[in-house]
C-alpha cells in the first residue's frame, strides 16, 4: 500500500524536519515524538495544547490546517485525547496526543484555531468527563441533558442482563 | 427588551426531530423574523445509539455489521475503514481479486448514496415526487445486484479483514457491466430532468454558497468540500486498496453553493462508472480472503484509517490494546463535519433556502450520531 | 321478512355501520411520514416504482401526525428521541394503528444493549404489528399492510 512509504522519501523527510522544528520550539512541553508509517507522532503536556496547536498551524514549515479527527482515549488514570491533523499543502500528517489526567480533567479547547473541532469537543467532553476550557457553546451534543454517565469511559459497562452469558474475557 | 421591540414578530419554532426536509431525524431550533432565519442551532443525538460503546464489547469480526448501520445509505464504505484499519495493524495483505470486488461495489455503493441523495434533494425542492422515484427506482437494481451478491439488500456485512466474506457468485461479472453501461445514460436523464428547470436553478443557484477555506477550516470533505473549489479526494491523494491503477479525475466545482454540490455529484457518479469499467475489466482471478483467525487479537498499537466516503473522509481510529476487542473504535463521521460547517450559512437565509441548504449537504443521522 | 324484500332491492344487505366505516379506513391508511433509521430506506424502497404501496390504499406520507393514522415506527428509537415518539403518537387522531418495522422497533436490535436506545417501540407506544428483519424487506412491510387491513375488518 501507498500507506508505507520508504524511509527517506521525500513526505518522511519533511515530517523529521517538523519533528526537528517541533523539537527547537517547544522542547519541553514534548513528552515523546516518533516518525513512524509516513505519519509522526507527538505526545505533548496538556498545559501545552493551545501553544502547540497554534504553532502546527500558524508555522510556514507545518501548516496543518485542516482537523481530521478528535476523539478521547480512556485509561484508568487519565483520558488522552487525540488530535489527527493534516496538511492539505503538503499531505502530511501529525496525530497529536495529551494525557488529561482525570482529578483535574480540563484542557484548553483548540474552537479558535480549527473551527472543525467544536462537535468533536462538545462529544468528547460529554462521552468522557472533560471540560474543553474556552469553548463557545459547551452544551451537551448528543446525550439527553439529564444523562451524566460519561458513557465512553471504562468504568461505564453496557447492563446486558443475561445476553451474554458464556461470552469469554 | 430593546432588540426585541425593534423586530416585534420574532417566533422561534422546530425543525425536526420529524420534519420530512431534514432527511432523520436531526432537530433545528430556529428563531425566525417573518421568513428570514435570525438563529440556527442545531440539536444532535436523536439517533444516538452508542455505537463506540457496543464496539469495546465486540470482537474483531463481529463489528463491521455494526458499522453498516450508521450509515445506512453507503454502507459498504463505511466497512472499509474499518477493515483496512485492522489489516493495517495486524498485518494481512488482501489478494488482488478481493481489492478489485471491494472497488467495483464501493463504486456502485456510491452511486447509490448518491442516487438516494438526489431523490430527497429535488423533493425539498418543490419538485415533488418525481424524481425521488426515478431515483429509488435505479437505486433498486443496484440494490439487486448488491443482494444477489452479498445477500442482504441494505446492511451487507461483506468485507471483512483479510479480504470479502465470499466470492461473487456467478454472472456478477456481466451484470455488473450491464448495470455500469446503463448507468451514464440514466445520469443524463436525471440532470435533463432538473438541470434546465428554471425553479430548481432559481432554488440552487448561488444559494448557501460556501468558501473552500471556511470548509477546510470546519473539516469539511467530499461532495461538500469539493464543490468550494478545493478538489481533495482521498482516492487520488492518498490512494488506499487499489485506486491508484484506475483513471479518474476528481470532480470540483466553484462557487459551493447548493447547484455546485449538485454538479460535483452527478459527475462524480460518472467517474465511478468509469472506476467500475476499469476494474471489471483488469479483475484478475484468485482467492479472494487472506488466511487469517476468527477470534484475531491485533498487537498493541493504534491506526487511524481514512477512505473517500460517498459524503467525504469517513476514519476509524483503532487503538487496540493487544487483545480480541479494540480498546477503543472512534468513527469519524463525514456528515458531522460537513453538516457543522453548513450550520454556519443558515442565519440570514430565508427558510426554504435553509431546506435547501441542508438538502445539499446530504447528511445521514445515523453516521452523525453514532 | 327482511328489509331488502320488503322494499323490493335485490342487491342490497345488511351490516353494521362499524364494518363499514373500518371498511373505508382499512381501504385508505395514511402513515405517518417518520423515518428513524435505517428501516426508513426500506419504507421508502416499498413506496418506489418497484414495489408501489400505493396498490394497497396506503396513501402517500401525509408529514403531519394530525392527518395521519397509521404510524410505521422505522428504526431505531433512542432516549432522546422516545418523548418525541410518544407526542407524535398522541397528537394522531384516533383511530390509529402502529407498524413496529424492523429489529430496533420490535425490540432494540442490535443496539438493544446500549445506553441510549429504548428496547423496542412496545416500551412506550402500544404497537399493532411487529416485522422482525434488519431491515425487513420491502414485501416483509406490504405484507405488514395487508395484516393490518385484515385486523381492521376482523375487529370491525
Amino acid at each position: 500500500m501507498a500507506e508505507n512509504a520508504a524511509p527517506g522519501s521525500k513526505n518522511q523527510t519533511h515530517l523529521l524536519e517538523i519533528e526537528r522544528l517541533l523539537k527547537g520550539a517547544h522542547g519541553q512541553a514534548l513528552v515523546a515524538t516518533e516518525v513512524r508509517n509516513d505519519e509522526l507522532f507527538a505526545d505533548i503536556s496538556p498545559a501545552a495544547v493551545p501553544d502547540i496547536m497554534r504553532w502546527l498551524r500558524d508555522d510556514k514549515s507545518c501548516r496543518f490546517d485542516y482537523i481530521r479527527c478528535l476523539c478521547g482515549v480512556d485509561y484508568p488514570d487519565h483520558v488522552t485525547v487525540v488530535y489527527h491533523l493534516f496538511a492539505t499543502k503538503t499531505k502530511s500528517k501529525i496525530t497529536v496526543r495529551t494525557d488529561v489526567s482525570k482529578n483535574s480533567p480540563a484542557v484548553s479547547s483548540v474552537t479558535d484555531i480549527w473551527a472543525g473541532a467544536d462537535w468533536p469537543e462538545r462529544e468528547t467532553a460529554e462521552m468522557f468527563g472533560l471540560v474543553f476550557e474556552g469553548h463557545p457553546d459547551p452544551r451537551r451534543l448528543l446525550l439527553t441533558d439529564d444523562n451524566d454517565a460519561m458513557p465512553l469511559r471504562k468504568d461505564f459497562k453496557l447492563d446486558y442482563g443475561d445476553a451474554r452469558r458464556g461470552v469469554s474475557e | 427588551m430593546p432588540q426585541h421591540k425593534s423586530t416585534p414578530q420574532l417566533m422561534e419554532i422546530n425543525l425536526g426531530p420529524q420534519h420530512p426536509a431534514t432527511h432523520g431525524v436531526l432537530r433545528i431550533v430556529l428563531t425566525l423574523d417573518g421568513e428570514r432565519v435570525v438563529k440556527a442551532v442545531p440539536h444532535l443525538g436523536y439517533l444516538h445509539r452508542g455505537v463506540e460503546k457496543i464496539v469495546e464489547d465486540l470482537e474483531y469480526f463481529q463489528i463491521p455489521p455494526i458499522l453498516d448501520r450508521m450509515d445506512y445509505v453507503a454502507n459498504l464504505n463505511n466497512e472499509l475503514s474499518y477493515v483496512m484499519g485492522v489489516e493495517k495493524l495486524a498485518g494481512l495483505k488482501v489478494p488482488e481479486r478481493a481489492e478489485y470486488i471491494r472497488v467495483i461495489l464501493l463504486e456502485f455503493n456510491r452511486i447509490m448514496s448518491h442516487f438516494a441523495w438526489f431523490g430527497p434533494f429535488t423533493n425539498d425542492l418543490g419538485l415533488f415526487g418525481t424524481a425521488f422515484l426515478y431515483g429509488l427506482r435505479e437505486r433498486e437494481y443496484i440494490q439487486r445486484l448488491f443482494e444477489r451478491t452479498t445477500g442482504a439488500r441494505m446492511h451487507y456485512n461483506y468485507f471483512t479483514y483479510g479480504g470479502l466474506r465470499h466470492d461473487i457468485p456467478e454472472g456478477f461479472v456481466e451484470e455488473a457491466r450491464h448495470l455500469a453501461n446503463r448507468l451514464p445514460a440514466v445520469i443524463d436523464e436525471f440532470e435533463y430532468m432538473v438541470e434546465e428547470n428554471e425553479i430548481f436553478r432559481l432554488r440552487t443557484i448561488g444559494i448557501g454558497p460556501m468558501d473552500g477555506k471556511t470548509a477546510l477550516n470546519f473539516g469539511a470533505s467530499g461532495p461538500f468540500l469539493r464543490a468550494s473549489g478545493i478538489p481533495i479526494d482521498l482516492r487520488k491523494d492518498e490512494p488506499y486498496s487499489v485506486y491508484d491503477r484506475f483513471d479518474f479525475k476528481v470532480c470540483s466545482a466553484s462557487g459551493g453553493d447548493c447547484f455546485a454540490r449538485y454538479k460535483v455529484r452527478m459527475d462524480e457518479m460518472r467517474e465511478s462508472v468509469k472506476i467500475i469499467q476499469q476494474a471489471l475489466d483488469q479483475m484478475p482471478d484468485g482467492p479472494v480472503r487472506a488466511k487469517t483467525t476468527r477470534h484475531l487479537k491485533l498487537p498493541k498499537g493504534e491506526v487511524y484509517m481514512r477512505t473517500e466516503h460517498a459524503r467525504g473522509e469517513f476514519g476509524a481510529y483503532i487503538v487496540s490494546d493487544g487483545g480480541v476487542r479494540p480498546y477503543r473504535l472512534k468513527l469519524r463521521s463525514p456528515s458531522l463535519s460537513n453538516l457543522m460547517a453548513s450550520c454556519v450559512l443558515l442565519p440570514g437565509m430565508v427558510l426554504p433556502d435553509l431546506i435547501a441548504t441542508v438538502a445539499s449537504v446530504d447528511i445521514v443521522l445515523g453516521c452523525t450520531d453514532r | 321478512m327482511g328489509l331488502a324484500e320488503k322494499y323490493g332491492l335485490d342487491n342490497v344487505f345488511i351490516t353494521k355501520a362499524d364494518d363499514v366505516i373500518r371498511m373505508a379506513q382499512k381501504s385508505s391508511l395514511w402513515p405517518l411520514t417518520f423515518g428513524l433509521a435505517c428501516c426508513a430506506f426500506e419504507m421508502m424502497n416499498s413506496y418506489a416504482p418497484h414495489y408501489d404501496l400505493n396498490r394497497f390504499g396506503v396513501l402517500p406520507f401525509p408529514a403531519s401526525p394530525r392527518q395521519a393514522d397509521l404510524m410505521i415506527v422505522a428504526g431505531t428509537i433512542t432516549t432522546k428521541m422516545s418523548p418525541a415518539v410518544v407526542r407524535l403518537y398522541e397528537q394522531m387522531a384516533d383511530p390509529k394503528w402502529v407498524i413496529a418495522m424492523g429489529a430496533c422497533a420490535v425490540g432494540g436490535g442490535p443496539f438493544a444493549h446500549s445506553y441510549s436506545v429504548v428496547k423496542g417501540a412496545d416500551k412506550i407506544i402500544p404497537v399493532d404489528i411487529y416485522i422482525p428483519g434488519c431491515p425487513p424487506r420491502p414485501e416483509a412491510l406490504i405484507d405488514a399492510i395487508i395484516q393490518l387491513q385484515k385486523k381492521l375488518q376482523a375487529v370491525g
